[in-house]
C-alpha cells in the first residue's frame, strides 16, 4: 500500500513537469506536439478599418466660401 | 526541422522612428485602437503604450535626463514577441491553439484560439493580448507566412538602421556578441545581450542588445516559466486535500463519540 501510494505521488510529480521546462534551441515543435494541420490560420480578424467611424454629412457642405469667390469675382 | 530563426534587435542604432510597427500593421492588416482616433499618451513620443492583440510590434521611448535637463539620452527599444525557446504562453495553452513552427518560433492558430487568455497570463513578457477583432489572443507570428515563402518579416525588412537584424539565431548571436565587443571598445561598458544566451527560459530567439538594466527598459530581469509553480502548487493542494480529509475523519468520529453518549 505505501509503495503504491509513493508510486502514485512520484507520477503525479513527474507529470507536473512540462516539456517545455526541459526544451532546447531547435529541438522538436514543443509542448503540444502534432497539434496542427498543414495550414495555419494566423490572420483572423485582420480588419484594418475595425471600429473606424464612417462619417456621413447630414446636411450639405457651406456655399460661403463658393459665393464670396463668386462675389469677388464679378 | 528547420534552422532557428530569430531577431536581433541593437537598441543603439533604433532611431524611434517606427517603421516596423507601421509595416507590421500593414502587413498582418491590424487595425488601429478605437478605430483610429488620435489619442495621446503623454509618455514621451509614444502613444502605442503597449504590445498587445493589436500591436505586435511596439517602439519603446525611455528618457533619461538630469533635473536641469542639461545632460541625458534617450533609449529606443522596438519591442516585439521573444519567441521563447522555453514558452510560457505554449505550456499554458488548453486547447493547443499555440504550436512551434519548423523556424523554432511560437505562432497563435486564430481558428483553434478560444480567446481564454490563459496565455496572456501566461506570457512573462507581457507580449500577448486578445484582438478586439477576432476575440482571440494574438501576438507577433514572426511573419510566419513571409518566412514559409522564403521573405524577411516586415519589420526587420522596414528598418532603416538595421537595428531590428532578422536571421538564423546562430549567426545573429555571433553578430551581437561582435557588437557588443565594438561597443565596449568604442567605451560604452555597459552594453550587453539580452536573452541571448540559454539561461533565460532556453534562450529567446527575439533577443536585444541593450545599455542599461532590463526593467529600464520594461523587461523582466528574471523571466520564470508558469509550471515552476506546478510542483509546489500541487503539494499545497494535496496538504489542503489531506487536512480536509483529517478534519472530516475526527469531525465525524466525535459527532459518533456523541451518539454513543446520548444512548441510554
Amino acid at each position: 500500500m505505501r509503495s503504491v501510494c509513493l508510486a502514485s505521488v512520484a507520477i503525479v510529480l513527474a507529470a507536473c513537469t512540462s516539456p517545455e521546462s526541459t526544451r532546447t534551441r531547435g529541438g522538436g515543435p514543443g509542448a503540444d506536439i502534432g497539434n496542427r494541420g498543414s495550414e495555419v490560420m494566423m490572420h483572423e480578424g485582420s480588419k484594418p478599418f475595425h471600429g473606424t467611424p464612417v462619417k456621413q454629412p447630414a446636411q450639405p457642405p457651406p456655399l460661403d466660401s463658393a459665393s464670396q469667390a463668386d462675389r469677388l469675382s464679378r | 526541422m528547420a534552422e532557428p530563426m530569430g531577431f536581433f534587435t541593437d537598441t543603439t542604432v533604433c532611431i524611434g522612428c517606427k517603421a516596423c510597427e507601421v509595416a507590421c500593421k500593414q502587413w498582418n492588416q491590424l487595425p488601429s485602437p478605437e478605430g483610429g482616433a488620435n489619442t495621446m499618451s503623454g509618455d514621451s513620443y509614444d502613444n502605442t503604450r503597449k504590445l498587445d492583440g493589436i500591436n505586435w510590434r511596439h517602439v519603446k521611448f525611455v528618457e533619461q535626463f538630469s533635473e536641469d535637463r542639461v545632460g541625458g539620452r534617450w533609449l529606443l527599444m522596438s519591442d516585439v514577441c521573444k519567441h521563447c525557446v522555453r514558452a510560457g504562453c505554449l505550456e499554458v495553452c488548453p486547447t493547443n491553439a499555440i504550436i512551434r513552427t519548423e523556424f523554432d518560433t511560437v505562432v497563435i492558430q486564430s481558428d483553434v484560439c478560444n480567446g481564454c487568455g490563459a496565455c496572456v497570463a501566461g506570457c512573462p513578457f507581457g507580449v500577448i493580448d486578445i484582438n478586439p477583432v477576432s476575440k482571440t489572443a494574438q501576438k507577433c507570428t514572426l511573419c510566419y507566412d513571409r518566412l514559409q515563402a522564403g521573405m524577411e518579416p516586415a519589420c526587420s525588412k522596414a528598418c532603416p538602421t538595421d537595428s531590428i537584424q532578422f536571421g538564423p539565431v546562430r549567426e545573429l548571436r555571433e553578430r551581437g556578441a561582435k557588437r557588443v565587443s565594438q561597443l565596449n571598445d568604442g567605451g560604452e561598458s555597459r552594453a550587453y545581450l539580452y536573452g541571448a544566451d540559454e539561461k533565460m527560459l532556453g534562450g529567446l530567439n527575439s533577443f536585444f542588445l541593450l545599455v542599461d538594466k532590463p526593467e529600464v527598459y520594461g523587461l523582466p530581469p528574471d523571466p520564470k516559466l508558469p509550471s515552476r509553480n506546478l510542483v509546489p502548487a500541487s503539494m499545497f493542494s494535496a496538504l489542503g486535500a489531506l487536512l480536509v480529509a483529517l478534519i472530516g475523519v475526527f469531525s465525524f468520529r466525535e459527532r459518533r463519540s456523541g451518539e454513543g453518549e446520548d444512548r441510554p
